[in-house]
């Protein structure tokens, strides 16, 4: 692509002005992010009216930097209170947290922000680089093949055992049984909804992930009246060199799927999360540590999550189609400002949109910038007094999944899952699964039932397509891969009958 | 210049943190009837997510509205359910003309038809305002495909029966119809694919080739239509559209079929006369000025404007077809 025009861009883009509003727009993203329940499409579709009297390039380079400033900042509830600020940071709870119980909230952090930073980078560098070949790349994902990625997705579960696989599967399947309340989507009936509208829709993910990690977290520290919980430690903000060492290799996969996931359309950052965290399971240095605080956990959702917040905007720039519910706000916007997105864009309006890619750079470093001190005043939190801050967080969980749909029934929802979060902590029995199942059981079902339409009700769609075929064989290998070395490893050496019982259950 | 960004940079924050919790203060009982609804705050209610057509489309009109009647309008998306969410919600609000809603058809009409659903409202509790816009179904296919016209699609579908796959926005909506009232009228048969997902998900798929037949609405194709991505080969419609003069209507090549996609406004049943007429002369203005056409155009949208007595006539109109084909759709799996 041409690169003078980005220049322009840059210029465009470095007056006064404009960088005011990336930085306003980085920072109400940010605030965003860490309200839980305001995620970036409401808080993205509140504010568009706001920069109606801005002109076009500025209005969208504002929209853009909210949107991409709310997946930094919704980390920080994760790691500091155990409660994602939106969906696509609720797997970096489990890590996140588990450091900050260790004193590291800071490096976390840290990492957190450099991770998204990279990410969202790279993702621009390939926004430019290759926007058109990769947006043709994108469709090429069917049903089929978005079927086939969900199956890989879910054969992570493997991955996210734990302990007991036992337990790994109680999880999971209720995370796919929760995912069937709603309509069916190919029958328009309602599901397990009780006869309430609300639920037509399915349950409520972000409610239930709240639930699930915050409350479940306060409930099971009243239960074991712990003292707090949680060290006070802060710690370092910037990663030492192991840290890096560890880090690296995880946020250029998760840089990488969040930007492969991003320019499929109908994915969403939540998915790229969950996938890149499992892809940790097979690959983290520390992967044995996965879970309970390693740094790897943090990193790679994060960096995945901003990657795919970046290259989302391929296929809009390209095709004019949204990939993910945030840029279909962002789509609303550049309508409402009388530019058409799709393939004509840069033809008719080339400097706004090369200005728009050009405060993608900026507004990245922006965020970045202002997220590594704003930790300090964020990590203030965990230094109020716990019975405080427990108060505090109540009422935070009960505002946020208020206002997901201003509807009380979330509400409820949260604290039923809290209660059940409490359970699970009590049985030992993992979240994870649960997350992955109820996030991407939805895109199963609904990629399934779309897949047999189109191959009229005929199976092999699934191995007769290369993309969804490969997909589907490293799926297997995946689940296959533990049993084959158990039995050669049974097959090496006689273990002693203990040995195999524990080999068994860590699978 | 700077401390102007800066204070509203304060009120957005502000307004951020506000607008989870803070409902409209409604005092309409006490404001002299004369001026109403001068400094009043508004509620309009859209039943589909920010961003999408609906909602660009409401709220292009909300901010005209709120010069021409110096009120605030809050729009508050109520999606969810198909719309059912929003209409529950305004049939049960307030009559004092302080809460609008958009009706969208067919979904107003289907949800109140299938039991299945549980709908609590009927026809009788609203009080139509205005139809807004008319997005007319328009039938897409591949561009190196052989189907050059109406004719041809049609021709191919009834050799091939079920051969062809459509992509619809959803099971028993718009686009499924639209589908099912070109079988009905010509004989051929479609495999419906459905992208309850959204339409943005059924655009995909047909630039992708995963599907052979897009049954969209004119905002949803023109892009793709301009671009040379999809070929047209006829709008269901009595007319052109005159966002694409050189597409011929379906009724044009010897089919008569129509389905149009009719957005528009209601309040709840029972708001005072004088106020109604307030609010639906103001619509009127708006939709009919010259100036709101060019804005509309850029949504990909054309104004299309009924007044309270014809928007309901029209809709009892289409109760008798839409529930028969919300028949036809649900036994068409």
């Amino acid at each position: 692509m041409d690169a003078a025009e980005l220049l322009n861009g840059f210029a465009t883009v470095l007056t006064p002005q404009n960088l005011l509003l990336v930085l306003a727009g980085c920072l109400l993203g940010t605030v965003i992010g860490v309200l839980p329940g305001v995620g970036p499409v409401a808080g993205t579709a509140i504010l568009i009216p706001l920069t109606m009297g801005l002109d076009p390039a500025g209005a969208i380079i504002m929209l853009a930097a909210i949107f991409y400033g709310s997946q930094y900042g919704g980390t920080i509830t994760s790691v500091l209170i155990n409660t994602p600020g939106e969906a696509a940071s609720a797997i970096t709870c489990i890590d996140g947290y588990a450091m900050t119980k260790k004193g590291k909230a800071g490096v976390a952090l840290g990492i957190a922000a450099i991770g998204s930073f990279i990410g969202g980078t790279l993702a621009t560098v390939g926004l430019v680089v290759a926007a058109a070949p990769l947006s043709s790349l994108g469709l090429k994902i069917g049903p089929p093949e978005f079927f086939a990625l969900m199956v890989l997705g879910m054969s992570l579960l493997v991955g996210l055992a734990g302990t007991s696989m036992v337990r790994a599967l109680i999880s999971g399947s209720l995370g796919l049984l929760l995912a069937m309340v709603g309509t069916d989507p190919h029958a328009g009936l309602p599901r397990f909804s009780f006869g309430v509208v609300h639920f037509f829709d399915g349950l409520e993910f972000v409610a239930v992930l709240v639930g699930l990690f915050g409350l479940g977290e306060i409930l099971a520290g009243l239960a074991d009246r712990r003292q707090a919980s949680a060290d006070t430690q802060v710690g370092r903000l910037l990663p030492n060199r192991q840290e890096l060492r560890d880090s690296s290799g995880a946020i250029g996969r998760g840089s990488l799927i969040g930007f492969l996931l991003g320019i499929i359309p109908g994915m969403t950052g939540s998915a790229s999360s969950l996938l890149a965290y499992g892809a940790e399971r097979k690959f983290a240095r520390n992967r044995d540590q996965l879970g309970e605080g390693a740094i790897e956990g943090v990193a790679s959702p994060e960096s995945a999550n901003n990657a795919h917040a970046n290259s989302a905007l391929i296929p809009l720039f390209t095709l004019g189609i949204p990939g993910s519910p945030t840029v279909a706000v962002l789509m609303g916007a550049f309508l409402m400002n009388g530019l058409t997105p799709g393939p004509m864009l840069f033809e008719t309006d080339a400097d706004i949109a090369w200005a728009v890619i050009a405060s993608l750079f900026v507004g990245n470093l922006m965020c970045l910038v202002l997220n590594l001190p704003l930790i300090r005043v964020w990590t203030m939190l965990l230094k109020v007094p716990r019975p405080l801050l427990t108060s505090l967080i109540l009422v935070f969980l009960v505002v946020g999944s208020y206002s997901i749909n201003n509807s009380t029934i979330d509400v409820m929802v949260m604290f039923v899952f809290g209660i059940v979060g409490l359970f699970f902590r009590r049985l030992d029995i993992p979240l994870a699964p649960l997350v992955l199942t109820l996030i991407l059981g939805p895109f199963m079902e609904t990629s399934l039932r779309r897949s047999l339409s189109m191959s009229l009700g005929d199976f092999s769609i699934f191995v007769t397509r290369p993309i969804s075929l490969t997909l589907l064989v490293l799926a297997a290998v995946i689940i296959l891969s533990p049993l084959l070395r158990l039995r050669r490893r049974g097959q090496d050496k006689q273990d002693s009958r203990f040995d195999r019982m524990r080999e068994d259950s860590e699978v | 210049m700077k401390k102007s960004m800066l204070v509203s940079g304060l009120c957005l924050v502000v307004a951020l943190f506000g607008a989870g919790c803070a409902k409209a203060e409604k005092s309409g009982d006490g404001a002299t009837d004369e001026n109403w609804p001068s400094g009043e705050t508004m509620e309009m209610i859209v039943g589909y997510s920010a961003g999408g057509t609906t909602d660009t489309m409401a709220r292009e009109l909300a901010a005209e509205l709120e010069k021409k009647l110096d009120v605030q309008i809050q729009v508050v998306n109520q999606d969810g359910a198909g719309g059912q969410q929003a209409y529950t919600d305004l049939a049960n609000a307030e009559p004092d003309g302080l809460t609008i809603g958009t009706i969208n058809y067919p979904t107003i009409l289907s949800t109140m038809i299938d039991k299945s659903k549980g709908a609590t409202y009927k026809l009788d509790d609203f009080q139509l305002l205005a139809n807004h816009v008319n997005d007319p179904r328009i039938t897409v296919v591949q561009p190196d495909s052989d189907y050059k016209n109406a004719d041809d699609l049609v021709e191919y579908a009834k050799e091939n029966p079920g051969k062809l796959r459509g992509a619809t926005s959803g099971l028993a909506g718009g686009g499924h119809f639209s589908m099912l009232k070109l079988e009905e009228a010509t004989g051929a048969d479609f495999s419906p694919v459905h992208f309850d997902t959204g339409q943005e998900d059924a655009k995909a798929a047909f630039l992708g080739g995963h599907v052979d037949v897009y049954f969209a609405s004119v905002g949803d194709a023109l892009e793709i239509i301009e671009s040379g991505d999809g070929r047209p080969v006829g709008l269901m419609d009595e007319e052109r559209s005159d966002l694409l003069p050189d597409v011929p209507t379906f009724k044009e090549q010897g089919i008569d079929v129509q389905e149009a996609g009719m957005r528009g406004y209601s309040l709840p049943a029972g708001v005072p006369e004088e106020r109604l007429k307030i609010l639906s002369d103001a619509l009127e203005e708006i939709i009919t000025s010259p100036e709101h056409k060019k804005a509309l155009a850029k949504l990909s949208l054309v104004p299309a404007y009924m007044d309270p007595e014809e928007y309901a006539a029209w809709l009892d109109e289409q109760l008798p077809t839409v529930e028969k084909f919300n028949e036809v759709a649900m036994e068409d799996k």
